[in-house]
């Protein structure tokens, strides 16, 4: 038999346990809760930070809306407060009290920031924060700190150059790349094609190198080497590795 | 006799007059070294400085004065902070580095210092980091890496900063990241009060921990404390405000279009670039320097008008001895050769005596008027001697024409 002491004690641990998970979770209705809706229904979350209901205010909201009116689908506008104690995770996580009012943030369901936009914004730089999903998982990856080697292949018959797969096991590379593989025919992805300007005829690979946060660094056919690739991350200053460092020096 | 002796007699036998020019001369050629010294120096210092800072725009409040650059932060007026937001999503081309500063004042084992704030680099690359998508498209169409400009000359320094290495804030004035409770001491402040790394600080009711002793700079930072920006407006309770941002851009071809592109950001903002400033430091030494040639002309003309009287005076009080040499052999070219030679001989030794004590009064003045050291080089001083030594000569042509005219007949009926 149990002692009553005890399963008081059990209780208020239990309590204790579910009170501490509640904070954690977002509040419903909350922004966080808003955003994290949307990401599980696959839309990006246009979040839009403000601190009065001013002008500049009225007119980005009007902005952003008439713009997702088209693409409800896909996107929701997520309106917070900076002033909103509620709010203070999401502030916090974003810095918005150091920002200037009103700033949108377009959230690509798998959370990478897709464009910030502060005190104005138009329909085409709305339209340009909604990526393709591959496009997303870049962006997302550079936004880790990560090295982005996207290959670019051709409908038929595309392969990962060896220079890519040598590179990824470079040990100073270890962990800090990120292979996307697109095809062309992919009817989603023809916009990523149009923004790498890549025809989407290729015959074959293209190898794309990107490095955090958004630097371009070289475009390279099939026979690209896993020492073009190293030298060309190193000479751009971008791989932060030991031996550049001690080269530095 | 020979004429050396006759000279040296000449010089020996009246020294009140030959002391008067001598110290006419020497005074001009001292004023002209010792200024020109100094405003050469101050040039060398500005140029060096220049190459040492770190960056070459500030963003300042509007009514801020700026008088020092490195003491731009303590203007006491302030910017919001979220101006740092601005330029960071704003992607101008040819930013590199943003460097934000706070300045407080804070009490150090009962001495006041100043406890400024600075944002780490991290914290506004996290920032350009929202803006991968934009910077993709960019880094397309210009077919260049980052944000630097067509044709641009820059080192791209923020590229080559040793992310490692927090003691590079001394040099770059950025920091790549910084803890909450971090302290970054200057050398001047470390060795007044014994810190060293490791140590805990109480600065302000926060104990911080000393992350690093920067090495001498020879700049106010020497004398500062360096914490997060943020922690530094929590415990001072100032809000997300700064008193400079100072922007590394790429290069100086980047500072001119920068200064528009910032303007049109932040309207409400006082934007400088460094060049400005050293513009207005090189001309007011320029003028210095001009004033100075002005100042010498005036005094080695006194000097020359001096000369001129002294000798002319000489020639005439003397004409009985100047016959007697005549009638004892003298030729006329001699006499004029004896008052040249005491001019040529004035002129040579007020210039050398100018251009030492010129020296010695730069060496001393530079450091004390305005905080550089001075090494005086042989430039000007050479030109004021040989100036000297001319207008000594050409002083004493006029008596010197009068004493080779003379008639030793005439002479000696006067007496």
């Amino acid at each position: 038999m149990q002692m009553p002491w005890i399963r008081q004690v059990q209780l208020v641990a239990a309590g204790l346990l579910i009170a501490t998970s509640a904070a954690h979770a977002a509040t419903p209705g909350s922004g966080q809760a808003r955003i994290e809706a949307a990401a599980v229904q696959d839309k990006y979350a246009f979040l839009m930070f403000y601190r009065h209901q001013d002008n500049a205010t009225r007119i980005m909201e009007q902005t952003i809306r008439s713009e997702l009116s088209r693409r409800n689908r896909t996107a929701t506008l997520v309106k917070v407060r900076i002033t909103d104690p509620a709010e203070s995770t999401l502030v916090r996580r974003f810095d918005a009290t150091r920002s200037p009012m009103p700033t949108v943030m377009a959230l690509a369901p798998n959370g990478a920031v897709t464009g910030v936009y502060a005190l104005k914004v138009n329909s085409a730089q709305v339209n340009s924060a909604i990526l393709t999903p591959k496009y997303c998982e870049m962006v997302k990856a550079l936004q880790e700190q990560k090295v982005v080697l996207l290959c670019l292949q051709p409908s038929d018959g595309g392969f990962v150059p060896k220079g890519v797969t040598d590179f990824e096991a470079d040990p100073h590379f270890n962990g800090r790349t990120y292979r996307l593989v697109v095809k062309a025919h992919d009817p989603g992805e023809q916009r990523l094609f149009e923004r790498m300007k890549v025809r989407t005829d290729i015959k074959s690979p293209v190898v794309l190198i990107f490095a955090p946060p958004g630097a371009f660094l070289g475009r390279f056919d099939a026979g690209v080497t896993s020492r073009q690739l190293s030298s060309t991350i190193h000479k751009s200053g971008k791989c932060n590795c030991e031996k550049c460092r001690r080269h530095r020096k | 006799m020979r004429l050396r002796d006759l000279v040296v007699r000449e010089i020996v036998q009246r020294p009140a007059p030959m002391v008067t020019c001598f110290l006419a001369v020497a005074l001009g050629v001292t004023a002209l070294v010792a200024i020109q010294s100094i405003t050469q120096s101050s040039e060398q210092e500005v140029a060096g400085q220049l190459e040492n800072l770190g960056a070459n725009v500030l963003v300042l409040p509007p009514s801020a004065s700026l008088q020092d650059y490195y003491a731009a932060d303590l203007n006491g007026e302030t910017l919001p902070e979220e101006y740092v937001t601005r330029i960071a999503l704003s992607r101008m081309v040819g930013v590199e580095d943003l460097a934000p500063r706070l300045c407080v004042k804070a009490d150090l084992d009962h001495h006041s210092v100043v406890l400024t704030g600075v944002l780490p680099r991290s914290e506004f690359l996290e920032k350009t980091a929202w803006q991968s998508v934009g910077l993709l498209t960019d880094g397309l169409d210009l077919n260049a890496v980052g944000t630097k400009h067509e044709g641009c000359r820059g080192s791209c320094r923020a590229r080559v900063l040793d992310e490692s290495d927090i003691r590079s804030f001394a040099t770059t004035r950025v920091v790549p990241d910084l803890a909450d409770d971090a302290l970054l001491v200057g050398a001047d402040i470390a060795r007044r009060h014994e810190i060293a790394e490791g140590t805990e600080v109480e600065l302000m009711g926060t104990t911080f921990k000393v992350t690093a002793v920067f090495p001498p700079t020879g700049t106010h930072d020497d004398g500062r404390v360096f914490a997060h920006l943020h922690t530094v407006q929590r415990i001072a309770a100032t809000g997300p405000v700064v008193n400079v941002i100072e922007i590394m851009g790429c290069c100086e071809d980047a500072a001119g279009s920068l200064v528009t592109d910032l303007a049109t950001v932040l309207p409400d903002a006082k934007v400088v670039t460094i060049s400005h400033i050293v513009r207005t430091q090189v001309a007011v030494n320029r003028l210095m320097g001009r004033l100075t040639y002005v100042l010498f002309a005036i005094l080695i003309l006194v000097g020359g008008v001096s000369i001129a009287s002294v000798m002319y005076a000489n020639v005439s009080e003397r004409r009985r001895e100047l016959g007697t040499l005549m009638a004892l052999g003298a030729t006329p070219g001699m006499l004029a050769r004896l008052i040249l030679s005491k001019s040529l001989i004035l002129g040579f030794a007020g210039g050398l005596a100018g251009l030492a004590a010129g020296s010695v009064v730069a060496v001393i003045l530079g450091p004390l008027l305005l905080d550089v050291s001075v090494r005086p080089g042989p430039g000007a001083g050479l030109a004021a001697m040989i100036t000297a030594v001319i207008v000594a000569a050409a002083s004493s042509l006029l008596p010197a024409r009068r004493a080779a005219r003379l008639d030793p007949c005439v002479c000696f009926q006067e007496v």
